[in-house]
């Protein structure tokens, strides 16, 4: 009889508690994973949106985060394509508006450039027309407004025929409605505006070279010039998505709290229904290290399993999120390494506090007044 | 006899309980030589266990001290150290665990020693309290005298100089409880261990070398019993 193998029995003594408090630990460990999960998912889809619809670098207005609020002169294209090492410049205006029944759409008007265009992958349909009042529909937005293709929508108190279905694999641009920049500057009385500049730099060109490009933009035209990740970094200090992410980890925290709770609570229900057997054990010679160890090796078998059971519970509710149209069409879900390390950091020690403190209180009797305990 | 070492001794013991109101023990001085078997007799509530849970340091006394070959023991660890390696105890109620078969309920008492013949030892000891055959059965399938055999090998499996029985045979039916004392005296002097018994059985009290009278948490009379060193 080994101390491992002893603890191991005496978890089967009580099996449905021991596995009761397995998935205690396993279900506040998987929501905190699934939690975080979603947290970063909203960061990842914004920066996979980005890189799915634009160049190599993005031109934004400085100390603006909000898309919808950014505003840059459509003048400023020429301008920008006449600075060496710059091969293609082209712009996007965006713009959120509701349907006449209330449904929230995002559309972008894309300018009028066969290289931006080329990177609109057009499911089936075709492309609008330049000039007139017609759109393309990310596949989940035509889905929400129940719109195929020859229905005709109505955004920004206009109607639009719809003549297409886009490819985006992302979930941001699955959302997105598209249409020609004049068409939507006009409806959106944004005349001669746009939010961003897409541009696309000559061919080998070195990483000095380029950032040398990016410096001449932002010192000429008082810009900011981003990739698409760091454009996503900045979108994601939005305060709405900011605050948003500090939910996720606050409530992954107290998930993991009470999971930790759950295994002390647990753990001192046990010890205080053997308290005689504790004292048994002090009579046959075991030594307070002995009775601490064992109590923290039950422990640790009940918080390695929890934890190892969260992690599944976690990928398997983030999987199946995912799965849900209403939360996967919008939102990438998928857990990675990283979101695995915030609560297992916090588990981990709270599973040692929640068996080292029982193991304490055991150890802290007299083996005569333990084996009088009732 | 009156060559032997001094084993064990305790020096003006005191006891006393619910903040003082309960005295259990008061001023109790007693030697237990190498080998030796003393009965602890006196009525329910004279102090005889708490005298034994002092004696094998599961209880602290208020007052006094106790000497293990003529040094004073104090302290857990100290004690625990001393139970490992030197002292056994058997209670009356056995405490054995219910979801442990009688093998593993012996094994429990050499948990954490390190040493290849730890089998070895557990099948000896169980073939000396008779249990071979029955040392894969669970507490709850063997009788009342089984289960005390169970708990002496317990006791013994770490072949103590010292061995503490609670009222061994309290809780066992005449034929049971014979055995079990014809068994602990046997071991008792083939080990040359010295042995302390609580007990109200007269006859059993008689088979000790020594036989201490405690009332009223003090001892009153301490005699020679028919029992032969």
């Amino acid at each position: 009889m080994t101390l491992t193998k002893f603890a191991y029995s005496n978890l089967l003594r009580r099996p449905a508690r021991t596995l009761l408090t397995v998935l205690g630990i396993a279900l506040a460990i998987g929501t905190a994973v699934a939690l975080l999960a979603l947290g970063r998912g909203i960061y990842d889809s914004l920066g996979e949106g980005f890189t799915e619809r634009s160049s190599e670098l993005l031109v934004t207005p400085r100390n603006v985060v909000d898309i919808t609020a950014m505003r840059l002169p459509e003048t400023l294209g020429a301008g920008l394509a006449a600075i060496e090492g710059v091969a293609d410049v082209s712009s996007e205006l965006y713009v959120f508006t509701s349907t006449s029944e209330g449904d929230h759409v995002a559309v972008a008007g894309v300018s009028d450039s066969p290289s931006k265009w080329a990177t609109v992958p057009i499911a089936s349909g075709r492309r609008p027309d330049a000039g007139r009042a017609e759109v393309l529909l990310g596949d989940v937005i035509a889905q929400t407004l129940g719109a195929e293709i020859g229905d005709r929508i109505e955004l920004l108190d206009e109607e639009f025929e719809v003549v297409g279905i886009t490819a985006y694999g992302t979930a941001l641009n699955r959302g997105v409605a598209v249409m020609p920049l004049k068409v939507l500057q006009e409806a959106s009385l944004r005349l001669n505006q746009v939010s961003t500049y897409s541009i696309t730099l000559d061919r080998g060109l070195s990483r000095d070279q380029q950032r040398d490009v990016r410096t001449r933009i932002e010192q000429e035209f008082s810009v900011v010039v981003s990739d698409m990740q760091e454009i996503a970094d900045r979108l994601s200090s939005d305060r709405n998505i900011t605050i948003l992410k500090a939910i996720s980890k606050a409530i992954s925290i107290v998930a993991v709290v009470m999971g930790g709770l759950n295994l002390l609570a647990t753990l001192l229900l046990s010890v205080q229904e053997r308290t005689r057997e504790i004292g048994m054990l002090c009579a046959i010679g075991w030594n307070d290290r002995l009775v601490v160890a064992l109590i923290m090796i039950e422990g640790l078998f009940i918080g390695v399993l929890g934890c190892a059971g969260g992690v599944l519970v976690g990928i398997g509710a983030s999987s199946l999120f995912s799965s849900i149209p209403a939360i996967g069409d919008i939102i990438a879900f998928t857990p990675r390494l990283s979101d695995l390390v915030l609560p297992l950091a916090f588990a981990v020690p709270l599973c040692i506090v929640g068996a080292a403190y029982p193991a304490w209180r055991a150890v802290s009797m007299l083996p005569a007044e333990a084996l009088r305990h009732v | 006899m009156t060559g032997r070492q001094t084993l064990l001794g305790l020096e003006n013991i005191s006891r006393s309980f619910d903040r003082g109101r309960i005295r259990a023990l008061s001023g109790v001085n007693l030697a237990l030589r190498i080998g030796e078997s003393v009965a602890l007799v006196g009525r329910s509530g004279s102090g005889k266990s708490c005298l034994l849970n002092i004696a094998s340091g599961l209880d602290r006394p208020d007052e006094g001290r106790v000497l293990w070959k003529g040094l004073e023991v104090t302290g857990r660890r100290r004690w625990a150290a001393l139970r490992h390696s030197s002292i056994g105890i058997v209670f009356q109620e056995f405490h054995l665990l219910p979801t442990l078969t009688g093998r593993q309920n012996v094994e429990l008492a050499l948990v954490g020693q390190s040493g290849k013949d730890i089998k070895g030892r557990v099948d000896r000891i169980l073939g000396q309290v008779g249990l071979t055959e029955m040392a894969d059965r669970l507490p709850g399938e063997l009788s009342g005298g089984e289960r005390q055999r169970v708990a002496l090998a317990r006791a013994l499996v770490r072949e103590p100089e010292l061995l503490f029985a609670d009222e061994p045979t309290g809780n066992l039916d005449s034929v049971n409880a014979d055995a079990v004392a014809s068994l602990t005296f046997d071991l008792h002097r083939q080990r040359r261990m010295a042995l302390v018994i609580v007990t109200h059985d007269p006859s059993l009290a008689r088979l000790c070398e020594r036989i201490v009278t405690i009332v009223d948490g003090r001892v009153s009379d301490d005699r020679p019993g028919g029992g032969i060193a």
